[in-house]
Protein backbone atom coordinates (compact mmCIF):
# COMPACT_ATOMS: atom_id res chain seq x y z
CA UNK A 1 0.00 0.00 0.00
CA UNK A 2 1.19 3.57 -0.58
CA UNK A 3 2.22 5.58 2.64
CA UNK A 4 0.73 8.77 3.38
CA UNK A 5 3.95 10.48 2.94
CA UNK A 6 4.28 9.17 -0.46
CA UNK A 7 0.71 10.35 -1.53
CA UNK A 8 1.41 13.48 -0.21
CA UNK A 9 4.66 14.32 -2.31
CA UNK A 10 2.48 13.41 -5.76
CA UNK A 11 -0.05 15.93 -4.40
CA UNK A 12 2.22 18.37 -3.97
CA UNK A 13 4.26 17.95 -7.26
CA UNK A 14 0.49 18.16 -9.00
CA UNK A 15 0.41 21.82 -7.68
CA UNK A 16 3.92 22.42 -7.91
CA UNK A 17 5.16 21.18 -11.29
CA UNK A 18 1.99 21.69 -12.91
CA UNK A 19 1.74 17.91 -13.79
CA UNK A 20 -1.62 16.63 -12.76
CA UNK A 21 -0.79 13.29 -14.18
CA UNK A 22 -0.35 11.31 -10.57
CA UNK A 23 -3.55 12.77 -9.60
CA UNK A 24 -5.57 10.50 -10.68
CA UNK A 25 -4.01 7.45 -8.47
CA UNK A 26 -4.06 9.16 -5.25
CA UNK A 27 -8.24 10.11 -5.31
CA UNK A 28 -10.57 7.63 -3.34
CA UNK A 29 -13.23 6.61 -5.54
CA UNK A 30 -15.90 8.59 -2.92
CA UNK A 31 -13.83 11.43 -2.03
CA UNK A 32 -15.26 15.06 -1.24
CA UNK A 33 -13.21 17.86 -1.36
CA UNK A 34 -14.92 20.81 -0.20
CA UNK A 35 -15.08 23.87 -3.13
CA UNK A 36 -13.53 27.44 -2.10
CA UNK A 37 -16.28 28.83 -3.44
CA UNK A 38 -18.58 26.23 -1.43
CA UNK A 39 -20.42 23.38 -2.00
CA UNK A 40 -18.77 19.99 -2.58
CA UNK A 41 -16.76 17.58 -5.94
CA UNK A 42 -17.81 14.46 -4.74
CA UNK A 43 -16.11 11.45 -6.54
CA UNK A 44 -12.96 10.70 -8.55
CA UNK A 45 -14.27 12.34 -11.68
CA UNK A 46 -15.54 15.43 -9.91
CA UNK A 47 -12.49 15.87 -7.36
CA UNK A 48 -9.83 14.89 -10.54
CA UNK A 49 -11.16 17.54 -13.16
CA UNK A 50 -11.39 20.01 -9.81
CA UNK A 51 -7.93 19.31 -9.18
CA UNK A 52 -6.22 18.62 -12.69
CA UNK A 53 -7.99 22.45 -13.32
CA UNK A 54 -6.11 24.05 -10.28
CA UNK A 55 -2.87 22.33 -11.05
CA UNK A 56 -2.54 23.00 -14.58
CA UNK A 57 -3.41 26.77 -14.03
CA UNK A 58 0.19 28.79 -14.66
CA UNK A 59 -1.33 31.92 -13.25
CA UNK A 60 0.33 31.27 -10.02
CA UNK A 61 2.60 28.90 -7.97
CA UNK A 62 2.22 27.24 -4.88
CA UNK A 63 4.87 27.07 -2.06
CA UNK A 64 4.80 24.54 0.64
CA UNK A 65 5.55 25.88 3.78
CA UNK A 66 5.09 23.13 6.54
CA UNK A 67 3.30 19.18 6.55
CA UNK A 68 2.16 17.75 9.24
CA UNK A 69 0.96 13.96 9.36
CA UNK A 70 -0.90 13.20 12.49
CA UNK A 71 -2.55 9.27 11.39
CA UNK A 72 -5.14 9.59 8.41
CA UNK A 73 -4.98 13.27 8.69
CA UNK A 74 -2.03 15.54 6.86
CA UNK A 75 -2.29 19.49 6.94
CA UNK A 76 -0.07 21.50 4.61
CA UNK A 77 0.39 24.97 4.90
CA UNK A 78 1.20 27.07 1.88
CA UNK A 79 1.79 30.09 -0.22
CA UNK A 80 0.15 30.95 -3.30
CA UNK A 81 2.21 33.69 -4.94
CA UNK A 82 0.98 35.55 -8.28
CA UNK A 83 1.35 38.43 -10.35
CA UNK A 84 1.16 41.14 -7.99
CA UNK A 85 0.42 39.21 -4.73
CA UNK A 86 0.25 36.15 -2.40
CA UNK A 87 -2.08 34.76 -0.65
CA UNK A 88 -0.97 31.49 2.63
CA UNK A 89 -3.42 28.96 3.37
CA UNK A 90 -3.56 25.27 4.67
CA UNK A 91 -5.05 22.52 2.92
CA UNK A 92 -6.52 19.52 5.49
CA UNK A 93 -6.15 16.24 3.86
CA UNK A 94 -7.67 12.73 5.26
CA UNK A 95 -5.94 9.73 3.40
CA UNK A 96 -6.82 6.18 3.79
CA UNK A 97 -5.34 3.11 1.68
CA UNK A 98 -3.38 5.30 -0.29
CA UNK A 99 -5.90 7.81 -1.12
CA UNK A 100 -7.55 11.23 -0.20
CA UNK A 101 -10.77 10.82 0.83
CA UNK A 102 -11.21 14.32 2.24
CA UNK A 103 -10.06 17.68 1.32
CA UNK A 104 -10.36 21.08 2.51
CA UNK A 105 -8.71 24.48 2.21
CA UNK A 106 -8.57 27.75 3.86
CA UNK A 107 -7.17 30.73 3.35
CA UNK A 108 -5.42 33.08 5.98
CA UNK A 109 -7.25 36.42 5.81
CA UNK A 110 -4.38 39.22 7.67
CA UNK B 1 -22.34 10.68 -48.01
CA UNK B 2 -21.22 7.67 -47.69
CA UNK B 3 -21.75 5.03 -44.93
CA UNK B 4 -20.10 1.51 -44.34
CA UNK B 5 -23.32 -0.69 -43.30
CA UNK B 6 -23.80 -4.26 -41.85
CA UNK B 7 -26.52 -4.99 -44.68
CA UNK B 8 -26.06 -9.11 -43.40
CA UNK B 9 -24.59 -11.13 -40.52
CA UNK B 10 -23.33 -14.07 -42.83
CA UNK B 11 -19.22 -12.80 -42.59
CA UNK B 12 -20.07 -10.88 -45.69
CA UNK B 13 -18.91 -7.65 -43.63
CA UNK B 14 -18.76 -4.25 -44.11
CA UNK B 15 -20.88 -2.71 -47.43
CA UNK B 16 -20.58 0.67 -48.87
CA UNK B 17 -23.62 3.15 -49.38
CA UNK B 18 -24.40 6.53 -50.57
CA UNK B 19 -26.95 8.69 -48.93
CA UNK B 20 -28.21 12.08 -48.45
CA UNK B 21 -26.46 14.13 -45.18
CA UNK B 22 -29.20 14.16 -42.75
CA UNK B 23 -30.53 16.93 -40.84
CA UNK B 24 -30.86 16.56 -37.22
CA UNK B 25 -33.76 16.45 -35.54
CA UNK B 26 -34.53 17.63 -31.97
CA UNK B 27 -31.39 16.66 -29.19
CA UNK B 28 -29.55 15.39 -32.02
CA UNK B 29 -26.35 16.32 -32.77
CA UNK B 30 -24.91 15.58 -36.80
CA UNK B 31 -21.50 14.82 -35.91
CA UNK B 32 -18.84 14.76 -39.30
CA UNK B 33 -17.07 11.75 -38.10
CA UNK B 34 -13.24 12.24 -37.76
CA UNK B 35 -12.05 8.47 -37.37
CA UNK B 36 -13.60 5.24 -36.12
CA UNK B 37 -12.75 1.89 -34.51
CA UNK B 38 -13.22 -2.01 -34.60
CA UNK B 39 -13.62 -4.08 -31.39
CA UNK B 40 -14.02 -7.75 -30.98
CA UNK B 41 -17.96 -7.19 -31.41
CA UNK B 42 -18.03 -5.61 -34.36
CA UNK B 43 -15.99 -8.89 -35.64
CA UNK B 44 -19.10 -10.90 -33.70
CA UNK B 45 -22.08 -8.67 -35.10
CA UNK B 46 -20.67 -9.46 -39.07
CA UNK B 47 -20.68 -13.46 -38.27
CA UNK B 48 -24.14 -13.14 -36.45
CA UNK B 49 -22.50 -14.22 -32.99
CA UNK B 50 -23.48 -11.15 -30.85
CA UNK B 51 -25.83 -11.42 -28.02
CA UNK B 52 -28.04 -8.64 -28.57
CA UNK B 53 -29.42 -9.44 -32.37
CA UNK B 54 -28.21 -6.74 -34.28
CA UNK B 55 -30.37 -4.52 -37.00
CA UNK B 56 -30.03 -5.28 -40.78
CA UNK B 57 -28.15 -2.42 -42.96
CA UNK B 58 -27.46 -0.65 -39.58
CA UNK B 59 -24.48 1.43 -40.27
CA UNK B 60 -21.25 -0.42 -38.41
CA UNK B 61 -19.16 0.45 -35.29
CA UNK B 62 -19.56 1.75 -31.93
CA UNK B 63 -16.50 3.78 -31.75
CA UNK B 64 -16.05 6.73 -33.70
CA UNK B 65 -15.02 10.17 -32.69
CA UNK B 66 -15.48 13.95 -34.50
CA UNK B 67 -16.76 17.28 -34.41
CA UNK B 68 -20.47 18.71 -34.21
CA UNK B 69 -21.73 20.18 -37.33
CA UNK B 70 -25.13 21.02 -36.43
CA UNK B 71 -27.26 20.64 -33.16
CA UNK B 72 -30.97 20.17 -33.75
CA UNK B 73 -33.92 21.89 -31.85
CA UNK B 74 -33.41 21.75 -27.76
CA UNK B 75 -29.88 20.87 -28.07
CA UNK B 76 -28.08 22.31 -24.71
CA UNK B 77 -25.04 19.60 -24.16
CA UNK B 78 -22.60 20.53 -27.14
CA UNK B 79 -21.97 23.14 -29.57
CA UNK B 80 -21.32 23.71 -33.37
CA UNK B 81 -17.40 22.93 -33.05
CA UNK B 82 -17.11 20.52 -30.57
CA UNK B 83 -15.41 17.54 -30.45
CA UNK B 84 -17.31 14.15 -29.43
CA UNK B 85 -17.24 10.86 -29.13
CA UNK B 86 -20.47 8.43 -29.27
CA UNK B 87 -21.31 6.52 -26.86
CA UNK B 88 -21.50 2.54 -27.20
CA UNK B 89 -25.08 2.31 -25.32
CA UNK B 90 -27.37 4.74 -26.83
CA UNK B 91 -30.07 5.13 -24.03
CA UNK B 92 -27.39 4.03 -20.82
CA UNK B 93 -26.59 7.22 -19.71
CA UNK B 94 -25.60 7.07 -16.16
CA UNK B 95 -26.34 4.02 -13.40
CA UNK B 96 -27.26 0.54 -13.88
CA UNK B 97 -27.86 -1.28 -17.01
CA UNK B 98 -31.64 -2.26 -17.60
CA UNK B 99 -33.61 -3.87 -19.80
CA UNK B 100 -35.00 -0.76 -21.44
CA UNK B 101 -31.46 0.56 -22.74
CA UNK B 102 -30.15 -2.24 -25.25
CA UNK B 103 -30.00 -0.03 -27.70
CA UNK B 104 -26.48 -0.19 -29.68
CA UNK B 105 -24.24 1.81 -32.10
CA UNK B 106 -23.48 -0.10 -34.76
CA UNK B 107 -25.55 -2.94 -33.73
CA UNK B 108 -29.41 -1.89 -33.32
CA UNK B 109 -28.83 1.82 -33.79
CA UNK B 110 -26.76 3.70 -36.55
CA UNK B 111 -22.86 3.65 -35.81
CA UNK B 112 -19.88 5.64 -36.52
CA UNK B 113 -18.18 3.88 -39.43
CA UNK B 114 -20.02 6.85 -41.84
CA UNK B 115 -18.86 10.37 -43.12
CA UNK B 116 -22.03 12.01 -40.74
CA UNK B 117 -23.30 10.68 -37.91
CA UNK B 118 -26.81 11.49 -36.17
CA UNK B 119 -26.24 10.66 -32.53
CA UNK B 120 -28.92 11.71 -29.60
CA UNK B 121 -26.75 14.27 -27.26
CA UNK B 122 -27.66 11.90 -24.55
CA UNK B 123 -25.49 9.52 -26.00
CA UNK B 124 -22.19 11.77 -26.87
CA UNK B 125 -19.21 12.65 -24.89
CA UNK B 126 -16.56 15.16 -24.82
CA UNK B 127 -13.10 14.01 -25.75
CA UNK B 128 -9.59 15.26 -24.16
CA UNK B 129 -7.87 18.09 -26.04
CA UNK B 130 -4.55 16.38 -26.17
CA UNK B 131 -6.16 13.38 -28.30
CA UNK B 132 -5.91 12.87 -31.77
CA UNK B 133 -9.01 11.53 -33.23
CA UNK B 134 -7.84 8.41 -33.78
CA UNK B 135 -6.53 7.29 -30.58
CA UNK B 136 -10.30 9.46 -29.30
CA UNK B 137 -12.11 7.34 -31.48
CA UNK B 138 -10.93 4.29 -29.00
CA UNK B 139 -12.32 5.69 -26.09
CA UNK B 140 -16.02 4.13 -26.27
CA UNK B 141 -16.04 0.39 -26.58
CA UNK B 142 -12.45 -0.74 -25.64
CA UNK B 143 -11.22 2.31 -23.26
CA UNK B 144 -14.71 2.20 -20.85
CA UNK B 145 -14.77 -1.27 -20.89
CA UNK B 146 -11.23 -1.06 -19.29
CA UNK B 147 -12.22 1.75 -17.18
CA UNK B 148 -15.52 -0.28 -15.82
CA UNK B 149 -13.08 -3.01 -15.14
CA UNK B 150 -10.69 -1.59 -13.04
CA UNK B 151 -13.25 0.81 -11.30
CA UNK B 152 -16.79 -0.93 -11.45
CA UNK B 153 -16.20 -3.10 -8.15
CA UNK B 154 -14.84 -2.48 -4.68
CA UNK B 155 -12.09 0.07 -4.35
CA UNK B 156 -8.65 -1.29 -4.38
CA UNK B 157 -6.16 0.27 -2.23
CA UNK B 158 -3.35 2.22 -3.96
CA UNK B 159 -0.47 0.09 -4.85
CA UNK B 160 -2.49 -3.19 -5.20
CA UNK B 161 -1.96 -5.34 -8.40
CA UNK B 162 -3.68 -5.67 -11.27
CA UNK B 163 -3.60 -8.39 -13.68
CA UNK B 164 -4.13 -7.58 -17.72
CA UNK B 165 -3.85 -10.46 -20.55
CA UNK B 166 -2.69 -10.26 -23.74
CA UNK B 167 -2.35 -6.82 -25.97
CA UNK B 168 -5.56 -5.66 -27.34
CA UNK B 169 -7.02 -3.01 -27.16
CA UNK B 170 -8.79 -3.32 -23.56
CA UNK B 171 -5.86 -5.00 -22.14
CA UNK B 172 -3.46 -1.94 -23.18
CA UNK B 173 -5.72 0.59 -21.85
CA UNK B 174 -6.26 -1.32 -18.39
CA UNK B 175 -2.46 -1.47 -18.95
CA UNK B 176 -1.96 2.27 -18.53
CA UNK B 177 -5.79 3.19 -16.50
CA UNK B 178 -4.14 0.69 -13.51
CA UNK B 179 -0.94 2.95 -13.59
CA UNK B 180 -2.51 6.15 -13.65
CA UNK B 181 -5.00 5.17 -10.52
CA UNK B 182 -2.24 4.03 -8.69
CA UNK B 183 -1.66 0.27 -8.82
CA UNK B 184 1.22 -2.38 -9.51
CA UNK B 185 0.34 -3.97 -13.21
CA UNK B 186 1.33 -7.46 -14.15
CA UNK B 187 0.76 -8.24 -17.60
CA UNK B 188 1.18 -11.46 -19.60
CA UNK B 189 2.19 -11.45 -23.57
CA UNK B 190 3.75 -13.77 -26.10
CA UNK B 191 6.84 -12.48 -27.56
CA UNK B 192 9.59 -10.35 -25.90
CA UNK B 193 8.94 -7.42 -28.32
CA UNK B 194 5.72 -7.29 -27.35
CA UNK B 195 6.53 -7.32 -23.63
CA UNK B 196 9.29 -4.62 -23.80
CA UNK B 197 5.97 -2.20 -25.51
CA UNK B 198 3.83 -2.96 -22.55
CA UNK B 199 6.54 -2.17 -20.23
CA UNK B 200 6.83 1.48 -21.81
CA UNK B 201 3.23 1.55 -21.21
CA UNK B 202 4.13 1.26 -17.30
CA UNK B 203 3.29 -2.49 -16.52
CA UNK B 204 5.57 -3.09 -14.15
CA UNK B 205 6.21 -7.00 -14.96
CA UNK B 206 5.43 -8.92 -17.79
CA UNK B 207 4.82 -12.76 -17.45
CA UNK B 208 5.29 -14.61 -21.26
CA UNK B 209 2.78 -16.65 -21.54
CA UNK B 210 4.14 -18.31 -24.45
CA UNK B 211 7.08 -19.55 -22.66
CA UNK B 212 5.13 -20.09 -19.12
CA UNK B 213 1.68 -21.20 -20.20
CA UNK B 214 0.49 -21.90 -16.62
CA UNK B 215 1.46 -18.03 -15.94
CA UNK B 216 -0.66 -17.92 -12.75
CA UNK B 217 2.13 -19.53 -11.10
CA UNK B 218 4.39 -16.36 -12.45
CA UNK B 219 1.90 -14.01 -10.94
CA UNK B 220 1.81 -15.86 -7.57
CA UNK B 221 5.56 -15.11 -7.72
CA UNK B 222 5.76 -12.03 -8.70
CA UNK B 223 3.43 -11.26 -5.48
CA UNK B 224 5.27 -12.51 -2.93
CA UNK B 225 2.74 -15.89 -3.12
CA UNK B 226 -0.49 -13.74 -2.55
CA UNK B 227 -1.95 -13.42 -6.03
CA UNK B 228 -3.03 -10.05 -8.00
CA UNK B 229 -5.90 -8.02 -6.41
CA UNK B 230 -8.34 -7.83 -9.63
CA UNK B 231 -7.43 -9.40 -13.18
CA UNK B 232 -8.97 -7.63 -16.27
CA UNK B 233 -9.73 -11.59 -18.28
CA UNK B 234 -9.97 -10.40 -21.70
CA UNK B 235 -9.66 -14.12 -23.10
CA UNK B 236 -12.96 -15.67 -21.27
CA UNK B 237 -12.65 -19.56 -21.60
CA UNK B 238 -9.25 -20.10 -22.36
CA UNK B 239 -8.19 -18.34 -19.90
CA UNK B 240 -10.93 -18.00 -16.99
CA UNK B 241 -9.25 -21.15 -14.85
CA UNK B 242 -5.56 -19.31 -14.69
CA UNK B 243 -7.08 -16.04 -13.99
CA UNK B 244 -9.03 -17.57 -10.77
CA UNK B 245 -5.44 -19.41 -9.76
CA UNK B 246 -3.83 -16.26 -10.30
CA UNK B 247 -6.19 -13.92 -7.91
CA UNK B 248 -5.58 -12.83 -4.55
CA UNK B 249 -7.90 -14.79 -1.50
CA UNK B 250 -11.23 -13.13 -2.35
CA UNK B 251 -9.47 -11.21 -5.59
CA UNK B 252 -11.90 -9.66 -8.44
CA UNK B 253 -11.95 -11.64 -12.07
CA UNK B 254 -13.46 -9.25 -14.60
CA UNK B 255 -14.64 -11.94 -17.07
CA UNK B 256 -15.42 -10.18 -20.01
CA UNK B 257 -16.27 -12.65 -22.54
CA UNK B 258 -17.87 -16.22 -21.66
CA UNK B 259 -17.35 -18.40 -25.26
CA UNK B 260 -15.24 -17.88 -28.11
CA UNK B 261 -15.26 -20.03 -31.57
CA UNK B 262 -13.53 -23.26 -29.56
CA UNK B 263 -14.95 -23.14 -26.39
CA UNK B 264 -18.72 -22.72 -25.50
CA UNK B 265 -18.49 -22.84 -21.88
CA UNK B 266 -16.68 -21.59 -18.85
CA UNK B 267 -14.81 -23.98 -17.01
CA UNK B 268 -13.66 -23.55 -13.94
CA UNK B 269 -11.58 -25.78 -11.78
CA UNK B 270 -13.40 -26.55 -8.57
CA UNK B 271 -10.66 -27.28 -5.91
CA UNK B 272 -8.45 -24.27 -7.84
CA UNK B 273 -11.58 -22.23 -7.06
CA UNK B 274 -11.74 -22.98 -3.16
CA UNK B 275 -8.26 -21.98 -3.14
CA UNK B 276 -8.58 -18.54 -4.12
CA UNK B 277 -12.46 -17.39 -3.35
CA UNK B 278 -12.29 -14.87 -6.40
CA UNK B 279 -15.09 -12.98 -6.83
CA UNK B 280 -16.35 -13.49 -10.80
CA UNK B 281 -17.65 -9.89 -12.05
CA UNK B 282 -19.31 -9.42 -15.34
CA UNK B 283 -19.11 -5.72 -17.44
CA UNK B 284 -20.41 -4.78 -20.09
CA UNK B 285 -18.94 -1.63 -21.72
CA UNK B 286 -20.42 1.08 -19.39
CA UNK B 287 -22.28 3.87 -19.54
CA UNK B 288 -22.03 7.44 -21.14
CA UNK B 289 -21.25 8.78 -17.62
CA UNK B 290 -18.22 6.05 -17.83
CA UNK B 291 -16.72 7.88 -21.01
CA UNK B 292 -17.30 11.13 -19.18
CA UNK B 293 -15.13 9.93 -16.25
CA UNK B 294 -12.80 7.99 -18.67
CA UNK B 295 -12.11 11.12 -20.67
CA UNK B 296 -11.28 12.81 -17.46
CA UNK B 297 -8.61 10.59 -16.18
CA UNK B 298 -7.38 10.17 -19.39
CA UNK B 299 -7.15 14.20 -19.75
CA UNK B 300 -5.60 14.27 -16.38
CA UNK B 301 -3.15 11.19 -16.69
CA UNK B 302 -2.24 12.71 -20.50
CA UNK B 303 -3.02 9.04 -21.53
CA UNK B 304 -2.28 8.38 -25.00
CA UNK B 305 -4.31 5.49 -26.02
CA UNK B 306 -2.05 2.69 -28.56
CA UNK B 307 -3.01 2.84 -32.19
CA UNK B 308 -1.06 0.00 -34.21
CA UNK B 309 -2.28 1.15 -38.10
CA UNK B 310 -4.96 3.61 -39.78
CA UNK B 311 -6.43 2.97 -42.82
CA UNK B 312 -8.28 5.39 -45.25
CA UNK B 313 -12.07 5.52 -45.32
CA UNK B 314 -12.27 3.43 -48.79
CA UNK B 315 -9.40 1.05 -47.09
CA UNK B 316 -12.29 0.21 -44.43
CA UNK B 317 -12.45 -3.23 -45.51
CA UNK B 318 -9.10 -4.16 -45.38
CA UNK B 319 -9.37 -2.46 -42.16
CA UNK B 320 -11.58 -4.87 -41.10
CA UNK B 321 -9.88 -7.60 -42.42
CA UNK B 322 -6.65 -6.49 -40.80
CA UNK B 323 -8.24 -6.30 -37.58
CA UNK B 324 -9.84 -9.53 -37.55
CA UNK B 325 -5.65 -11.32 -37.74
CA UNK B 326 -5.96 -10.59 -34.20
CA UNK B 327 -2.28 -9.23 -35.18
CA UNK B 328 -2.31 -5.65 -34.05
CA UNK B 329 -0.61 -4.49 -30.77
CA UNK B 330 -3.86 -1.94 -30.19
CA UNK B 331 -6.51 -0.19 -32.21
CA UNK B 332 -7.26 -0.57 -35.55
CA UNK B 333 -8.54 2.90 -37.27
CA UNK B 334 -10.11 4.36 -39.93
CA UNK B 335 -9.86 7.87 -40.35
CA UNK B 336 -13.12 9.11 -42.18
Amino acid sequence: MTDIHTVLKTYKDAFSTHDPSGLAGILAKDIVVERAQGGTADGHAAALELWTAIATDTGGEFDIEDEIVAGELAVLTWTFRYEGGFTRGANLLKIRDGRVYHAVGYTKTN
Amino acid sequence: MRSYHFDSFDGTGLVSHEHDVPEPGPGQLLVRVKAATFNKRDDLIARGRYPLPPRPGVVALSDGAGEVAAAGEGVTRFGVGDRVAGSYWNRWHDGRLDASMLDQLGCTHDGMLTEYALLDEGAAAPVPAHLTWAEAATLPCAGVTAWTSITGGPELPAGATVLTLGTGGVSLYAVQLAKALGYRVIATTSSPEKAERVRGLGADAVVDYRETPTWSAAVRRLTGGLGADLVVDTMGPETVNESIRASSLYGQVVLLTTYSDTAADITVAGADWAQTMAGIRRVFVGSRGDLEDLGKVVESAAIRPVVDRVFGFDEAAEAFAYYRTGRAFGKVVVEI
